[in-house]
């Protein structure tokens, strides 16, 4: 974990131990998950019309409903807020998003066992992995309400998923990639997503 | 913060104290950090020792390698960080999966240790420990981290202590959920599964080690330890009473008062145990700190003190058990 990761995430513990969560939070944290799965969403809905081995097929297209549902369920319990500002700040993130992870390159052609695929895989991984909410709560907050019992179930839910990314990280043999460049694409994707969170952050604590 | 590179990569460790201090080295279990070692911290730190603190690779705050973690890394971080610190050598204690760390430190850098405490750990794993493992670990990947932290808590907690902090362990739980990510302690796991047996290793073991064992340990057994006391020849074996798998948390008082007790034995030249077998007393405020075991100390069933049934009286009565006096607390 970065050092900045690991600063900005302090001071979102410090902060959300003084500030109640609000409808402009709520509605924060929903867009920019919301960027994330669709993204990973718009990803997997290829597998659904190209030939996969049957063993990967079964667990992305899990993957592929799971994260459909867990979207609009957060969405679902989601106070939305009223100010515009929320929604045109986060538009920009996930622009930037989109941008910085390259997720675009990912949506078009079909899924091949190459480079592509594996740092798709390291990317879907760090999204699911890195971006964390519950535990900038204190650890003593009630979880019974429907936005945060729904925050909690797409992190838990994420952690059973990334068995998918794990399994095949692990697993798949890519014939132009030697480990270090493995180990090497894993990082940059993982800092591309942490990049991404540490503005979130900055911005979400600003609200 | 303080971070140590390794490899490349960041580990999470704290120091307390002066380097010219005894240095006590802490290792966490499986799903712990470095705070809880709190107690020891402040403990040790007024008593004249200096403490290393450090989150493994996969743990808290250090790195958490995506792909795999290799084993054999957390006894060079350790060696590296004492390098980094400039401490010859330390006392290293650990516990379950801190304490494989312990054991494997010991032997591969024998140069580096003055003392080894290895508590509720082992050095191979039989059908059950691995049975477990493997219940452990499916149950973590298939439901969620916290599921595993609550599988642990019977085996980790006596009765007595869960009925007593029943409302706080909902919190130590999301507290665990919270500062652990399931892919880093999946790879963790995931390196005790390929790593292959080494009791055949721990004879090269010199250096002092006062094994601890919780006296309802289920999870790494008596046996396990037993494997230890046997192997290692300057070894003790310390039984602590009415305790389970993670007593470190549970009873820390009386832990750091026998840790602080064999530290000054083995300072002043006076460690001279030889694979005895030694019961904690369970009171910290006694003046005894343990005494020798009598018994059978393999068997739960205490299978020496009980006469074997005659044709006269076959209810087994059992025999006077005179124990005598072991060592009593240290001067500090």
């Amino acid at each position: 974990m970065s050092q900045k990761l690991i600063e900005i995430k302090n001071k979102a513990k410090e902060y959300f131990s003084k500030n109640e969560l609000n409808a402009d939070h709520e509605t924060a944290i929903t867009l920019f998950i919301s960027g994330v799965k669709s993204a990973n969403v718009l990803i997997l809905s290829k597998i659904e019309i190209q030939p996969v081995d049957w063993h990967a097929y079964k667990y992305m297209h899990a993957q592929y409903f799971k994260d459909l549902q867990l979207f609009s369920l957060l969405n679902r319990s989601t106070n939305w807020s009223y100010n515009p500002y929320i929604y045109y700040q986060l538009s920009s993130q996930t622009f930037n998003l989109w941008g910085t992870s390259n997720l675009n390159t990912y949506i078009l052609g079909a899924f091949d066992l190459d480079a592509k695929f594996f740092r798709y895989l390291s990317l879907s991984h760090a999204f699911k992995t890195e971006i964390r909410f519950i535990p900038l709560f204190p650890s003593d907050l009630s979880l019974d309400t429907p936005f945060l019992s729904a925050l909690y179930d797409v992190e838990v839910q994420n952690q059973r998923e990334i068995q998918t990314q794990i399994s095949m990280l692990k697993n798949i043999e890519v014939p132009s990639l030697t480990v270090e460049q493995k180990e090497e694409i894993v990082r940059n994707e993982r800092q591309v997503v942490a990049d991404s969170y540490v503005d979130f952050l900055k911005f979400l604590i600003t609200i | 913060m303080a971070l140590f590179n390794y490899k490349n990569v960041e580990i999470y460790y704290e120091f307390a104290g002066n380097v010219k201090d005894p240095c006590i080295v802490f290792i966490n279990g499986l799903t712990q950090q470095v705070q809880h070692w709190a107690y020891y911290k402040d403990y040790f730190k007024n008593r004249g020792c200096s403490v290393l603190l450090f989150d493994l690779m996969g743990q808290g705050s250090s790195v958490k390698p995506t792909l795999f973690i290799d084993f054999q890394d957390n006894q060079n971080v350790l060696a590296g960080l004492l390098d980094k610190l400039t401490i010859d050598k330390a006392y290293i204690a650990g516990i379950s999966f801190g304490g494989v760390v312990v054991l494997r430190f010991g032997i591969e850098y024998p140069e580096k240790v003055k003392g080894l405490i290895p508590m509720s750990t082992f050095s191979e794993m039989d059908a059950q420990l691995q049975f477990i493992g493997n219940n452990l670990y499916e149950g973590m990947v298939g439901i969620g981290f916290e599921y595993l932290v609550k599988q642990f808590v019977p085996f980790n907690f006596s009765a007595n202590w869960i009925g007593n902090n029943a409302d706080k362990l909902p919190i130590a739980i999301r507290e665990s959920f919270n500062n652990n990510d399931l892919y880093g302690i999946q790879n963790m796991m995931e390196s005790l599964a390929r790593f292959q047996g080494f009791t055949h290793e721990l004879k090269q073991i010199k250096a002092p080690t006062l094994i601890m064992n919780g006296e309802f340990d289920y999870l790494t057994d008596r046996e396990a330890h037993e494997i230890l006391r046997k192997e290692i020849p300057n070894s003790r074996l310390l039984l602590m009473q009415k305790v389970c798998h993670a007593f470190t948390l549970e009873i820390p008082d009386i832990v750091c008062r026998l840790i602080e007790d064999f530290v000054l034995t083995v300072e002043k030249g006076e460690w001279k145990a030889k694979q005895d077998v030694m019961i904690a007393a369970d009171d910290v405020n006694s003046k005894e700190l343990y005494f020798p075991c009598q018994g059978d100390h393999t068997r739960l069933i205490p299978i020496n003190n009980i006469k074997k049934p005659s044709k006269a009286n076959t209810t087994g009565v059992t025999q006077k058990n005179s124990q005598k006096s072991g060592k009593t607390k240290p001067e500090a």
